[in-house]
């Protein structure tokens, strides 16, 4: 739970090419990482986050988002029934804020990831997820250049496996 | 070598044009210009005056420049659209490029994770594993890591030879499990063997049955026009199901289906919650642990009877959602006990026009929810498109007064209902229907004046609706567009608004303004916190877009101002709506 006294503060944080950034605590702490970073150097407002895994320009990015979504609610923990409940609906804001180009979003959700901002990580998760969505192998491989390198007895499981799918 | 003129070469050419445009950014190299600059006009005295030689020297100096030039010109474009070939081609690997090396930095958790949005998240999906096949036929390391997934496998639906592979390579993951049950032929046809799906029966989360008739013959070799729930699940057998949290027995067979003694006397299924049924099974011992129930209710006297037959049994009722249809056979009315049933939520999902509405209005009349703080009405029907030449007299198609009075009868029915939505929808199957919506109205009474403890109200429509509040203290339907100030509604927190497809928002605004209006001359304006607007045009444009706009006090009165003023069927666009 946040005080009054949490929500005037400033935390410094460091990025791997050493660029500093001053943000409000609320804002922050929206990362589970330096939020516990913070409970853990407790009241040390001078001492700076280091974030060696995250570039000043990705970080810039995650702020941004992280003050767009400043005032929501904690989210809950996760359960493994929670995968029902997933669509890949974003919101007007979200869709807007992650329309960057790919190299970008892939540092993002990494940034996320390791940040441990769970409602961001699914931002950039849904937005590769419906790139991919409908999309046969072949475009898959395409869209990633990689190649078919199943062996031909998997081939030929493959193709047993398409015979079921598309049998009615 | 190709030589354009007078011995020069293409290749010199060519030389000296990207010298020149590289120093001076000037294509024509200056030795050229004497030779290439246009020849001017002149009177026709001078040119008489120039005599034969000089006329010759002009078209040979005029004809080497265009031979030069177009030379130059094709070799220049065919080169040009080669490399803008070359170009695009090298874009798209670059691309691939680097969605191949933006892959291989993603930790495999990740990827299961885009996996799990790919293969959960698709609501456009009618098996699951439509989309998690696909992704395990990619590469190895994709079918690796989704293989190690058993969620993403949990579906298990389709025929045998699909449902033994998701079975396998679930492992030990709970599953959803769903049948289709032909009855064509002379017994019951299974799609997946039951013997294969009782091995897995403790792992069950989720068990859909859904009756269907495949073959065209309307009548089959059954011997009863109805399919006895027994029949089912005599194929069963015993059933130990202890995680089985949904149960849907989904019906589109064209016979009616109910359940004989003792159908489901030997399932176990302790942690039932959600039951989506169109027959409820009375003898299901998990019934008194349901707190979702969905019921298609057919409107006759046998359906009532199975339904207050299992009020009784549903102890722990929270969620009721009915769905009242036309039964097939003519019957009695009936008068049925007053009950009172204690669940939070109400919600009605309806087709305009029923002819059993008299019966429902008997459900309804019998029935009180004193605990119900949620009640959700849905409305669909047909909306036909009326020409200038037709005949008004028959008064409008989609006019839903019927169905909301028998619904809401009187204000002792729901007196605890803060949340209230009401959705009317035109049914779109084609353009036809499309446009019907944008030339005829659907007309919809709001009957908030019968809830009185209500401080929500949603509404939602797709067509030219006209919102109204039906007067409580008239016997004969009188709608009221304008709201009296003595008039007894109750003080409003919220109202919610969605327009779909091509609703015109000033219907929506001018409803609002009245409410508004009203609770404000009542002194209940301090009361009301937002109006919220949400604008979606997704499906009748490309471009379409689902905007949400909040209105705080004045701002929400201004809102209904502004768009109350525009012309009546004018639909300006989503994001106009919102402003």
């Amino acid at each position: 739970m946040s005080t009054t006294e949490d929500k005037t503060r400033k935390v410094k944080l460091v990025t791997s090419d050493n660029e500093e950034f001053e943000v409000d605590w609320e804002v922050a702490t929206r990362s589970v990482l330096i939020k516990h970073m913070l409970e853990d150097i407790g009241e040390s407002e001078e001492q700076a986050i280091p974030l060696p895994n995250v570039t000043a320009n990705v970080l810039k990015k995650v702020l941004e988002w992280c003050e767009h979504h400043r005032k929501d609610p904690e989210p809950a923990p996760e359960s493994s029934d929670d995968n029902r409940k997933r669509t890949l609906e974003i919101g007007d804001w979200d869709a807007k804020f992650i329309q960057v180009d790919q190299e970008m979003l892939f540092e993002i959700i990494l940034a996320a990831n390791y940040l441990d901002i769970k409602a961001l990580l699914d931002v950039g998760c849904k937005t590769v997820a419906n790139m991919i969505k409908g999309k046969q192998p072949e475009e898959i491989r395409k869209m990633f250049n990689i190649v078919n390198d199943f062996t031909p007895e998997e081939e030929a499981q493959i193709k047993k496996e398409n015979e079921w799918a598309e049998d009615r | 070598m190709a030589v354009i003129t007078h011995g020069e070469s293409l290749e010199t050419a060519m030389h000296e044009v990207v010298s020149s445009w590289l120093t001076r950014t000037d294509p024509i190299p200056e030795p050229w210009k004497q030779t290439m600059s246009p020849i001017v006009a002149m009177p026709c005295d001078d040119v008489l005056a120039l005599g034969t030689s000089s006329c010759r020297q002009f078209v040979s100096q005029s004809r080497c420049s265009l031979g030069r030039l177009q030379c130059l010109y094709e070799t220049f474009n065919g080169l040009s659209f080669v490399f803008a070939e070359k170009f695009h081609v090298a874009l798209e690997n670059a691309h691939a490029v680097k969605n191949m090396c933006n892959l291989s930095t993603l930790p495999n958790e990740l990827l299961v994770r885009i996996f799990e949005f790919v293969v959960f998240g698709d609501r456009t999906l009618q098996n699951r594993w439509r989309a998690a096949v696909p992704l395990s036929h990619v590469c190895r390391y994709f079918r690796d890591t989704i293989l190690s997934c058993p969620v993403l496998w949990t579906d298990i639906s389709g025929n045998a030879g699909i449902a033994a592979l998701s079975l396998l390579r679930s492992k030990e993951a709970p599953l959803d499990f769903s049948f289709e049950i032909d009855t064509s032929g002379s017994s019951l046809d299974f799609s997946i063997p039951v013997r294969d799906a009782l091995k897995h029966s403790k792992r069950w989360r989720t068990l859909v049955l859904r009756v269907v008739r495949k073959g065209s013959r309307y009548i089959s070799n059954r011997r009863v026009p109805g399919i006895l729930m027994t029949e089912v699940i005599r194929n069963f057998g015993a059933v130990d199901a202890p995680l089985l949290e949904t149960l849907d027995i989904l019906n589109s067979s064209g016979f009616a289906l109910y359940e004989e003694k003792e159908g489901f006397s030997q399932w176990n299924t302790p942690n039932l919650r959600y039951l989506n049924t169109v027959c409820i099974p009375l003898t299901l011992r998990g019934l008194s642990n349901v707190t979702h129930l969905t019921l298609t209710l057919l409107l006759d006297h046998f359906s009532y009877n199975i339904f207050f037959k299992s009020l009784s049994h549903l102890k722990s009722l929270e969620v009721l959602v009915l769905k009242p249809m036309d039964a097939w056979r003519a019957t009695e009315f009936q008068e049925f006990n007053k009950t009172e049933l204690h669940v939070r939520r109400l919600s009605v999902e309806m087709h305009i026009g029923l002819s059993s509405i008299e019966f429902l209005r008997k459900l309804f009349a019998s029935l009180s929810f004193p605990s119900a703080k949620v009640l959700e009405v849905k409305i669909e029907g047909e909306v036909t498109a009326r020409y200038p030449e037709d005949d008004y007299d028959d008064g409008p198609t989609f006019l839903a007064d019927k169905e909301m009075d028998c619904i809401l009868q009187h204000g002792g029915q729901f007196p605890l209902v803060e949340r209230f939505s009401l959705e009317a929808y035109g049914i779109i199957r084609n353009q036809s229907d499309l446009n019907a919506l944008q030339t005829d109205d659907i007309y919809l009474p709001v009957p908030i004046a019968k809830l009185s403890s209500l401080k929500h109200l949603s509404l939602s429509s797709n067509g030219r609706v006209h919102l109204s509040i039906p007067d409580p203290n008239c016997s004969w339907k009188n709608l009221l567009i304008e709201v009296p100030a003595t008039f007894n509604l109750p003080m409003l927190e919220t109202i919610s608004i969605t327009i779909l497809t091509f609703a015109p928002p000033r219907w929506f605004a001018s409803f609002t303004k009245n409410i508004l209006r009203q609770q404000r001359e009542r002194g209940g304006w301090g009361k009301f916190r937002k109006l919220v607007v949400t604008a979606d045009d997704r499906l009748t444009k490309r471009e379409g877009r689902r905007t949400t706009a909040t209105y705080i006090g004045d701002d929400a009165w201004a809102w209904c101002e502004r768009h109350e003023k525009l012309v009546r069927e004018f639909y300006p666009g989503a994001a106009a709506i919102t402003d």
